[in-house]
Formats: structure tokens, sequence, C-alpha cells
């Protein structure tokens, strides 16, 4: 029964953050004066605090888990860094994958969506160290909180279980683009409108690329997630049924 | 592919100590997260390349190409900050639509400088510590700064664990190429899928052959690592 | 030191993967065991390692057959172990020094013990230059011989080894063919390989696994000779038993052999 358990985690934890932390918009380095950085970076602690103490949990009760969070994570990695054209021309990012039933949560997902991030900061020059909290707290908390949230609360309704996943990950990824607008927003008052003016610039700038590839990103997640039923509907592999 | 990291282990200074490195790093990035200075930051910017390219001794112009990576946003991101809307004439010069004018007021320009400065500093700041430390060092800097051990392990396994999933990722999507797998928007988006599929296999399978290798090599719960 | 007895073994579903084989692994100093894909080879494997629990019959070490509790299974892993065919699932880190480390830092060597067995091993497997290199950086055939190095650093009695030669390029292979050589000369070893030369070369004393059973055993020189055998087993003769046996030559043991007496 453990050993099934655990094939939940990184299916939830791939459903729920990759579609975050694949699609590409992290906050560059340097970006955030210290004031925001710090702010962000306080903000998301207790979360990754949460997140660590429930994964020590996971490895005091199977050592091999490890190893799983660590492949998962590597998984997580290079999605991001593959490149694949989008319909705009411009580049996105391939993400989402099946689900499973959730027994961990997504604070699981916040500890593997840090570490990503910093490697994403260090060895691919994606966003950056100082504005990690604040790329965590969009990409590693907010993303997946909201898509796990939609996926829980549609799952049990008699909605299309395709449309539901896309629904959740396409959702998860607008919902991260938002709050990173906020974020810059809230850094970089506009001096005519304010904040609130600020929220509108940022987000009608990155909504040309955005939103598309949240569309498509939900697309793909539901692709990749019908292709898993059908493996495991063959037998080839065995996730339990969400 | 991680071209960084390639760096990381062949530069010159990839031998030398990572906790100076690091240190050089922070305070860097302390700096011009703090103290906000055009000019200091602009410092900061030529030491850092300094370093980069002449100490470390890499290429200038990989450099350049790593360096215009996050650029787009940069630009993209400074040109909205520029611009604003307002009814009442702030600007130092505008245009008028409608009721409003759009334009670029003082305060944007000068917020705009010193986000560029800052930016430019800090992100050498970063590079130079991406492209000059290899990871198996800098992990040994996490180790001495006690983050917690099961972040540490993690970061061990997954820095391990990238290189195994890339390769199978570069062979998947080559053999799609040469499939015509993406040629246009729906078939690129049927590959990715598949490609993603057997990426996350890959995950189940991988796994259940190195709880058998882990159990040969007498594990016992900790991947350590020394000093 | 090992020995098989009347093993059989039943997957969770029914699927009968081994039936009443019979093992001696003191019949030769390396033992080969050969089978077509699917014949039964890494179950039987898996099975002297002790991953897998036989349904039927037992495997003793020394006389004793395994016991499987936890204890008495770390003491068995520390005296018998594998080298798996795919050297990425057995490297865990990215540098190679903390992954040849890695048995001894869990067996609580001291890091001085650990510094000098590395560098015996690295000897060995002829990569005393790959020490501090990162893993991602090696090429096939060198993460084959470290991931040989990972398992001879436990200094375990027996050693197995899947397809050590898989994937390897002429000289690669030549390296670890003598490799093998060598260490057959400190420890039992058991080897699977669908490279027949090598098999013929390198082993004294041979198995041929199908379907689950063993269908023929012996000396190298006596199983490639049996034709039918071979055949049911879906495997080919090894180039020296060919030319012995359609141009009439002696049947030569090794390549050195057959070229020495021509010239």
């Amino acid at each position: 029964m453990k050993r099934k358990g655990y094939q939940f985690v990184w299916i939830t934890l791939l459903l729920l953050l990759t579609p975050s932390i694949s699609n590409a918009m992290h906050i560059m380095e340097g970006f955030l004066p210290a004031k925001w950085a710090i702010f962000w970076a306080v903000l998301s602690l207790p979360f990754l605090a949460l997140g660590i103490k429930k994964v020590n949990g996971i490895f005091k009760g199977d050592v091999n888990a490890k190893v799983l969070l660590g492949l998962a994570g590597g998984f997580v990695f290079v999605l991001s860094a593959l490149k694949i054209p989008s319909v705009t021309g411009s580049c996105s990012h391939p993400t989402g994958v099946g689900l499973g039933a959730i027994l961990f949560g997504p604070t699981v997902m916040t500890v593997i969506g840090t570490i990503v991030l910093l490697f994403q900061a260090i060895l691919l020059a994606h966003g950056g160290l100082t504005t990690l909290g604040a790329n965590v707290f969009s990409m590693g908390i907010i993303g997946p909180l909201v898509s796990y949230g939609i996926f829980r609360g549609l799952k049990n309704t008699s909605l299309n279980k395709s449309f539901v996943i896309f629904l959740a990950a396409a959702v998860g990824n607008l919902l991260t683009y938002c709050i990173t607008a906020a974020q810059l927003a809230l850094a970089f008052p506009d001096p005519a409108s304010g904040i609130g003016g600020s929220l509108v610039k940022f987000l009608s700038v990155f909504a040309v690329t955005q939103v598309p590839l949240a569309i498509v990103e939900g697309l793909l997640t539901a692709i990749i997630y019908n292709l898993l039923m059908e493996y495991k509907s063959k037998g080839v592999i065995s996730i339990e049924n969400i | 592919m991680l071209i960084i990291d390639k760096y990381a282990y062949t530069n010159k200074l990839a031998d030398s100590n990572p906790f100076n490195k690091f240190i050089i790093v922070v305070i860097s990035l302390g700096i011009t997260t703090i103290i906000n200075n055009i000019y200091i930051n602009l410092m900061i910017f030529a030491f850092m390349i300094f370093l980069t390219t002449i100490a470390a001794g890499i290429p200038f112009d990989k450099y350049i190409k790593i360096l215009s990576i996050p650029m787009s946003f940069l630009i993209i991101s400074i040109i909205t900050i520029l611009i604003s809307i307002s009814k009442t004439d702030i600007f130092l010069w505008e245009i008028n639509v409608f009721d409003y004018f759009v334009g670029i007021t003082r305060v944007s320009v000068d917020e705009s400088i010193l986000l560029l400065t800052r930016v430019l500093a800090s992100i050498t700041s970063t590079f130079f510590l991406g492209l000059t430390t290899p990871l198996n060092n800098l992990i040994r800097v996490f180790k001495r700064l006690h983050l917690p051990n099961s972040i540490i392990e993690l970061i061990v396994l997954i820095y391990r664990f990238i290189f195994i999933f890339l390769g199978e990722a570069r062979d998947i999507y080559l053999t799609q190429e040469m499939k015509f797998g993406y040629t246009d928007f729906k078939n690129s988006l049927k590959s990715t899928a598949l490609l993603v599929r057997s990426l996350f296999l890959k995950i189940l399978l991988d796994y259940k052959d190195m709880v058998i290798v882990l159990e040969c090599k007498l594990y016992d719960g900790e991947f350590r690592i020394g000093d | 030191m090992i020995k098989v007895e009347s093993l059989e073994f039943k997957y969770e579903d029914g699927t009968i993967a081994l039936k009443n084989i019979n093992i001696d692994l003191d019949k030769g100093r390396v033992v080969g065991v050969i089978g077509a894909n699917g014949s039964g080879k890494s179950t039987l494997f898996l099975n002297i390692l002790a991953i897998l629990k036989p349904s039927k019959g037992v495997i003793k070490y020394n006389g004793e057959p395994i016991k499987y509790d936890k204890k008495s299974l770390r003491e068995y892993r520390k005296e018998v172990t594998m080298v798996f065919q795919d050297p990425d699932k057995q490297l865990f880190y990215s540098k190679v020094y903390d992954d040849m480390a890695f048995v001894l830092r869990n067996l609580h060597f001291s890091e001085e013990e650990i510094e000098k067995r590395i560098h015996v091993i690295l000897e060995k497997v002829k990569a005393t230059d790959l020490e501090q290199k990162p893993t991602h950086f090696l090429s096939y055939g060198q993460k084959k011989r470290i991931s040989i190095g990972g398992a001879l650093i436990m200094d375990s009695k027996v050693l197995l080894l899947d397809e050590p030669t898989s994937g390897l390029d002429p000289k690669m292979s030549k390296e670890v063919k003598h490799i093998i050589k060598e260490l057959s000369y400190e420890k039992k070893l058991v080897v699977s390989s669908h490279d027949m030369d090598f098999i013929y070369e390198c082993c004294d004393y041979i198995y041929v696994i199908s379907n689950g059973r063993v269908l023929g055993e012996g000396k190298p020189e006596e199983v490639f000779l049996k034709a039918n055998i071979l055949k049911e087993a879906g495997l080919d003769k090894p180039w020296l038993v060919k030319i012995h046996e359609n141009l009439k030559l002696p049947l030569y043991r090794n390549e050195e052999d057959l070229l020495k007496i021509r010239y």
C-alpha cells in the first residue's frame, strides 16, 4: 500500500508543479530591490518549512522515497529546459502530466519546486537567486495550490476528466503569471496610476505570450494524462485511478 | 546542453575555493539590491565581467550569448515600466490619444535606469557563480551553511538525475524529429506529449531498478557526501 | 559457495519464470549463464542476490540456506553483489569519488580507508584519472567501468555481472574482458552475456537457460558443441567453435592459440 502511495506523490507533484515551473515567466536576477526580494522570500518560507517537514516524514517512512523525489525533480527540471515552439511562434516549455490520488499535498511540491528553481537560476540563467523567494511564491506555491484546488474541487463532478485537467493546468498557469505581474506591480508602481495601473500594464503586456501558453500547456497536460491512462488500461503501469 | 554547467568545470577558476566565490557573489547581490546606487552597480557590472571573462577565461562571445537569455524579459519589462497613461500631463515626452496622454515620466526614467544597472550587476554576479563554480563544490557550500539534510540530499540526487533525463529527452526528440514529429503545431503537441509521457514513465522504471541497486549497495537511508 | 537447488520462481500474477533450476557455482571460477532474452536469466540473478525470494526450492550460501531477515540479508549483500547492465542506474552522485565512496560510507568506513580503497579499485578498473570527474561527463565505457568499480569496492566474495560488455566498443570490450580475467583470481564471478565469444573466452563453466529451465551445462568446449541445445535456447556459436566445425580445425580455446599455431 505504501508503495502505491509514493507513486501518487510524484504524479500529483507533476501535475501541480510542472505547469507552473515549466512556463518560463521567471522574474530575472536583480529585478526586485531588497525590500521586495526579502518580502517574498519571507512569505514563502513557512510553506517551504512545512514542505520540508512533510518530506522528512515521508523519508522516515520509506527510505526509497528520496530517489523517487529525486527522479521527479530531474524530470521537472528537464521539462522546463526543453523548448518547443508554440502557436504564437515564441518558445514555450512542455509541461503537465497525469494525476494521482493526492496523499501528501502541494507542500512537498514546494520543496521540489524550490530546488528546481535554484537549479534554473544557476544552470539555465532563468530567474535568479535574489528573486528566488518571489518565483517560489508564484510558481512553487500559488500555482500548484490553484491547480490542486481546481482539480480536487472538480474531480468528482460530472465534468469530463480531460477538461478538468486542462482547466487545472491552464488556470494554475494563468494564476502564476497574474501573481508575477502583481509582484512586479508592487515593486514598480506606475507614477500616474499607482500599483493598480502598473498591474494592468504588466498583465496586458505579458498576456500576449502567457495566455496562449497557458492554453497550450493545459492542452498538453490533458493529452499527457490521457496517454498515461492509456498505458494504465493496457496494464503497462499501475497507478491508482483518480 | 547545459553549457553553463560545462564551463563551471572547465574554466580557469573551477578549482578555486567555492566559499570565496560564493561570498563575493552574495555580497555583490546584497549591494546591488540594498544600496541602489547606479554607479556602484555599474562598477560591480564591470568587475564581474572582468572576473568572468578574464580571470575565469570564459569566451566573450559565449558569455554574451548567455547574458542575452533573460534579455527579452528585461527589455519588455523596462518598456512597460517606462510608459504610463494619464489624463494630466506629467510627462517628459508624450503622445496624445483621445483624452489621455501616453508617455514617459521623469520618475520612470530614473527608475528604469536604476533597474537596468541593478539587473546588469546582479545577473553578471550570479552568472559568475554559475559559470565558475561546479555544482558539486557549491553543494559543499550549502552543507556548510547548514541547509537541511533532506534538501541537500535532494539537490545531490536531482543534479545527478537531470543528466539522465536530458539524455533520454534528447534521444526521443531527435527520433521524433526525424519522423517529422515537429512539422506543425498539432504534430508538435502530440510529439511533445509522447515525449513527456516517456520521461514520466522513465521515473517509474528507473525507480524500480534503482531500488534494487540501492539494496545491493547497502543503502541505509542517507546519501552522504564527504567534506 | 552458492548452490541453487530446485529453484522455482513465480511472479505475483502467476507466471512461472524459473522451474526446477539447479546451479552449482563451485563448478567454475567464472560461471557463465547464457540464454535468450526472456529466458529467465535476470530473474535467476535477482534470486541469487536474494532480492527475490524463491517460491520453491532453496539457495544455499556456504552450505546454509539464505535467511531473508534484514540483518542476514545485509551480511549476505556484503559477500554477494552485482554489476547491473545499465551504468546510469548505478550512479547516484555527480562526482565519481562520491559514487565510489557510497557503499563504504554506508558501512561507516573512515574517510582515510575510503580514499585508500578508491585508489586501489580505480586502478583495477583502469580509471584512475576519472576520480574527480563529474559523472555526466563520462563516456558510456567509462561509466561502465566506474559501475564495476562501485561494486568491486565492497570487496565481496561473489560478483555477478549482467552484460558487462554490452554497448562497448571493441577496445573498451577488451579492457573489460581483461579486468574480468584479473578479477577471476580474486573472486567468484558469474557472468551473463549475449556475446558468445566473450563467454567462450572468459568462462570455465556454463549454464544454458531457456524458458526458465536449465537446458544444458558444462565446460564451454562441451556446451558450445551441442548444436541442438544452442538452437533451442536461441543462441549462436562462438566463432572459434564455428571454424572448428566448418573448417575442420582443432577447437581452440582462444584467439591467441589459433593465431599462434597458424604462424
